[in-house]
């Protein structure tokens, strides 16, 4: 009886979640000209799926998706790594500056990305990596909320088996590769899904920093939609559920890894 | 005569010679429709080469004023009229006086690229605002379908017999609750009566005048008959038929047909006061600029002139339906005869004129479209709406102008001096016994903190220098001014109620959040059927950008969106005017999206630290016989602290700074009331380009955040 109120109470809350998301999908799928005395059905009475070809077919979308795809790839990996190092170090470790460091990391949370726009494409001009993938991928190999997430993660973690594996004479490297990393599994995940979440739907980069066609990532892509006195509701809609899909699949894919994450925790004192 | 005959040959062969590369970038022209008219262009002119990108609307001068800030801009791009003084007088584009000279007579709508007789810019796609009329509705409504209103008395008239026959039925649409369509379809009014917003020579304020109060008098007349919505929900319903009139722009054209290609309808003129009078509306339009640094001004210029021409401009109005041609004898063409509408468009066209092309324009208009929202939506009287608004207007006004420039080396070479001093600063009072870290340590953190350094660290403090300082991005206007960007905007009204509203806005989200994302996070891991599919499914609103979910939501909560369609259905009131444009609710719309589209994400981090609660704990509770709620509050919180801690410092920070949602779905409106801190910079740093203002609020939204997180610490340890 519990069971089922608690089951209740989350499928409610699962309306609630999902419900938007059903007006996006079953508006991805109406005819063009049907859209104003249709937006408020719950169930298309005409549906098509040619808004999907529209949009695959308006440019080179292909190329748009293979783009996010690599850029967001690259940026996950990078992020996953970079940021345990750092991380492991700030919390195993005492080094000059770090709390200098620190401090900085927090305060570049807290700068609004339109303030660090002007100095960022400047810093890419000198670099010549305006229109390049350098500059979509290389300044968030370094993204800040995951260095924080994984010091909040590592401290909780026991010191234990770490002190074990260097009396066995592991190296450094080997600790927190073979022995940390298995048990940051969890928070790991959290990073993997919030960083190639955060690059997949990126668009004001991207869209400052990139300049032909061939560049593009899908968000800069899909922003041609929105005109300036409209929206094209329904070729919005569909390239959006297009877009949605890479995400769920690494979701799916991360998800499991947070679960896996429970036997790693019975290691837990 | 024989050096200077060698000389030209010289010339000759060498611009012939050198293959010339001209980046253009502009917003009117679709890739498709692009790529024939280069080719066509490259033809006739083999050795350049055009490479045009399309912008979007949404951010697509954000990104021509930062390209142009950093030396990078196109040779030749597009900006709309309102930008037109801002640009023309900055000193970034190319005076073309001279070679415009020929075509003056035979274009409109130059004024937007002119300067004290001086000419900037070249007008390409123009448009006006105009009268459209329901004739289906006009029937029904015992009126002439063939008649339109032609003065102010037979629109009443013709409004209040359209709202009487049917209550979802509306005579008039007002524009309200938006940065630019109120005052647009307003001042066409305030001309036709005689009325201005600025005196003949700029100097003062012109607004608070007799014509003007008979206007809004004539607004409010027009008030129980009409609907007051957004512009785009007004052409939305027009198109579904149960609007009668509205004052719209040509852009309807193409969506009706989409929409609702059976809609019969027609356009007219703007209605005037008296008959005896002409009818003038407001005109503006897209310029095609040259960017004064372009190494090939000559072939930039033959570039927009080929845009410009007869053939190229027909085309486009042609094929968009949205714009007209800026060339007189082009709007003569027999394809405007033809067509009645486009014909109407074009007949309103010659009498249209731009607003004033001063450089406060950009603000004023904003402050001219909350004039509308304050007499139509909060119900202020029209002396006093009328009074604040012109003071407002005079602060634009005489605001002063800054001297000296500045370039980005030399700010550079700024940035790394002050870099070097908080470096040697701290190298010298450090304490000298603690060891500098080992050098696996250092193999660790170069990595990040390397890269940090030069992406994360120059643009911080490249902003911390430009706060300090009057920056004008366009022009590169600079001088040191020490803390007066922090004094100017702590004493401003304006930033006041941006941070009021940043905070309400936290203060609601935050909490909500929390709760929503950990309760659930701790229900799925008390473990129920179909774990997975709740996981997903809770996490699914964070997958799509919040653009494009804000877009959606737009919808949602719009006059006749799902929202409102719900409430009816449950025969529950629902607020009038509707959420987005009503400035009670407007932010609270906000608010719950964002506790919507976030809460997902939050419970993902939690279900992840969940994973790391020892199970036994939870055994052990229950041999002892604690049920749920118990172990929830006996265990599940307390082991969740640092992550209860950690989310809420991060939600703050994130809420502090929210921005997209507001830009996408009511940039600020209505009357101000989602304006929020990243907002308001953005607005000083984007539309009013003073780029040091825009820092310096930067760093005060960075100390409150500090205050914030500080206090959050503070508060939630001491409770473990």
């Amino acid at each position: 009886m519990k069971k089922l109120f608690l089951f209740g109470i989350l499928f409610c809350g699962l309306l609630v979640s999902l419900f938007p998301l059903y007006l996006m999908f079953t508006t991805s799928l109406k005819p063009e000209g049907s859209l104003l005395t249709s937006m408020n059905e719950l169930w298309p009475k005409q549906w098509t799926l040619k808004n999907y070809w529209d949009v695959w077919m308006s440019g080179p979308f292909g190329r748009y998706f293979l783009n996010s795809l690599g850029v967001a790839f690259v940026i996950t990996v990078g992020n996953v790594f970079l940021a345990l190092m750092v991380a492991y170090a700030f919390v195993r470790r005492t080094f000059v500056g770090k709390k200098l460091f620190f401090g900085t990391i927090l305060l570049t949370m807290m700068m609004p990305a339109q303030i660090v726009m002007v100095p960022t494409f400047i810093v890419m001009k000198h670099f010549g990596w305006l229109n390049t993938y350098w500059a979509l991928v290389v300044p968030s190999l370094v993204l800040p909320f995951n260095v924080f997430l994984l010091i909040q993660y590592l401290k909780s973690l026991p010191i234990s088996l770490e002190e074990a594996a260097r009396l066995d004479g592991a190296s450094p490297f080997q600790i927190l590769f073979k022995i940390v990393m298995p048990l940051t599994k969890p928070a790991l995940a959290v990073v993997g899904i919030n960083t190639f979440l955060g690059a997949w739907n990126t668009f004001l980069y991207p869209f400052l920093l990139t300049n032909t066609t061939e560049m593009r990532t899908l968000p800069v892509g899909l922003a041609l939609y929105k005109g300036v006195h409209g929206v094209d509701w329904v070729h919005l809609m569909a390239g959006s559920c297009l877009a949605a899909g890479p995400v769920i699949l690494v979701f799916l894919v991360f998800q499991k890894l947070i679960i896996a994450g429970l036997t790693a925790g019975a290691v837990k004192e | 005569m024989k050096h200077l005959l060698f000389f030209f040959f010289f010339v000759g062969i060498h611009s012939w010679a050198q293959a010339v590369d001209l980046h253009v970038w502009q917003f009117s022209i679709d890739e498709e429709q692009a790529r024939p008219l280069v080719a066509q262009f490259e033809k006739k002119y083999p050795h350049i080469k055009i490479h045009m990108q399309q912008l979007s609307w949404d951010f697509g001068n954000d990104k021509i004023i930062t390209s142009l800030i950093s030396g990078n801009a196109p040779d030749v791009f597009e900006i709309g009229s309102t930008w037109g003084p801002h640009f023309s007088q900055s000193g970034v584009l190319k005076e073309i006086t001279e070679e415009t000279q020929p075509y003056r007579d035979h274009y409109l709508m130059w004024e937007p690229v002119t300067v004290q007789s001086k000419i900037y810019g070249f007008p390409w796609l123009v448009g006006t605002r105009f009268l459209f009329y329901n004739k289906t509705l006009f029937q029904k409504a015992g009126l002439d379908p063939n008649h339109p209103p032609k003065t102010w008395a037979e629109l009443v008239t013709a409004a209040q017999k359209i709202k009487a026959l049917a209550p979802d039925t509306y005579g008039y649409g007002i524009a309200v609750a938006e940065e630019f369509a109120p005052w647009q379809t307003f001042i066409p009014y305030l001309w036709n009566s005689g009325g201005d917003v600025l005196s003949k020579d700029w100097k003062t304020i012109a607004l608070n005048s007799q014509a003007a109060r008979q206007t809004l008098a004539f607004y409010q007349t027009l008030k129980p008959t009409a609907l007051l919505n957004r512009q785009e929900q007004i052409d939305q319903l027009f198109a579904a038929g149960k609007v009668g009139m509205m004052l719209s722009g040509a852009w309807n054209f193409k969506s009706i047909q989409k929409t609702n290609s059976k809609l019969e309808y027609a356009v007219s003129t703007v209605p005037v006061p008296q008959l005896s009078q002409s009818s003038t509306s407001f005109g503006g339009g897209e310029m095609l600029v040259i960017l004064n640094k372009t190494k090939y001004p000559k072939e930039a210029f033959e570039f927009v002139r080929f845009l410009t021409s007869y053939d190229v401009e027909l085309l486009l109005s042609r094929t968009q339906r949205n714009v007209l041609p800026s060339l007189k004898t082009a709007l003569k063409d027999p394809f405007f005869r033809q067509d009645s509408k486009m014909k109407g468009f074009a007949e309103q066209m010659l009498t249209a004129k731009a607003p004033p092309a001063h450089v406060g324009w950009i603000k004023m208009e904003k402050v001219l479209s909350s004039l509308i929202d304050r007499v139509m939506l909060q119900n202020e009287s029209i002396p006093q709406a009328l009074e604040a608004t012109s003071l407002e207007l005079s602060h634009i006004l005489n605001q002063v102008q800054s001297k000296g420039t500045i370039s980005d080396q030399s700010l550079t070479v700024w940035i790394l001096a002050l870099l070097f001093v908080l470096v040697g600063g701290l190298w010298f009072l450090r304490d000298r016994k603690k060891p500098l870290g080992e050098a696996s340590t250092w193999i660790l953190v170069l990595p990040w903190v390397g890269l940090f350094f030069v992406f994360s660290l120059y643009p911080l403090l490249y902003s911390l220098v430009i706060s300090f300082s009057e920056y004008n991005v366009l022009t590169s206007h600079f001088s040191f001014t020490g803390f007066l960007n922090y004094f100017l905007i702590l004493k401003d009204p304006e930033f006041l109620k941006a941070v009021g509203h940043t905070l309400f806005f936290a203060a609601g989200t935050v909490p909500f959040t929390l709760v929503i994302s950990l309760g659930l996070a701790a229900l799925i891991h008390q473990g129920v059927p179909w774990k997975s599919l709740f996981q997903a499914g809770f996490f699914l609103p964070v997958v799509t950008s919040i653009i494009v979910i804000a877009t959606l939501f737009t919808f949602f909560y719009s006059e006749n969106g799902f929202l409102n369609f719900i409430l009816t259905t449950l025969g529950l009131p629902k607020p009038n005017p509707a959420w987005l444009i009503n400035h009670h609710w407007a932010l609270v719309s906000i608010m719950a999206m964002a506790v919507w589209s976030s809460s997902g994400y939050y419970l993902i981090l939690f279900l992840a630290a969940l994973q790391s609660v020892p199970s036994s704990l939870y055994e052990a509770s229950r041999l002892d016989g604690a049920n749920g709620f118990q172990q929830f509050f006996k265990i599940t919180l307390p082991q969740l602290k640092p992550m209860i801690l950690f989310v809420v410092v991060i939600n703050t920070i994130n809420s502090l700074q929210v921005f997209p949602e507001i830009f996408t779905m009511t940039k600020g409106g209505p009357a101000r009331s989602t304006t929020t801190i990243v907002y308001y910079l953005y607005e000083k740093g984007f539309s009013e380009f003073q780029m040091g203002s825009a820092s310096a609020v930067a760093y005060l939204l960075a100390i409150l955040m500090c205050i914030f997180a500080y206090v959050q610490m503070k508060v939630l340890r001491e409770k473990s």
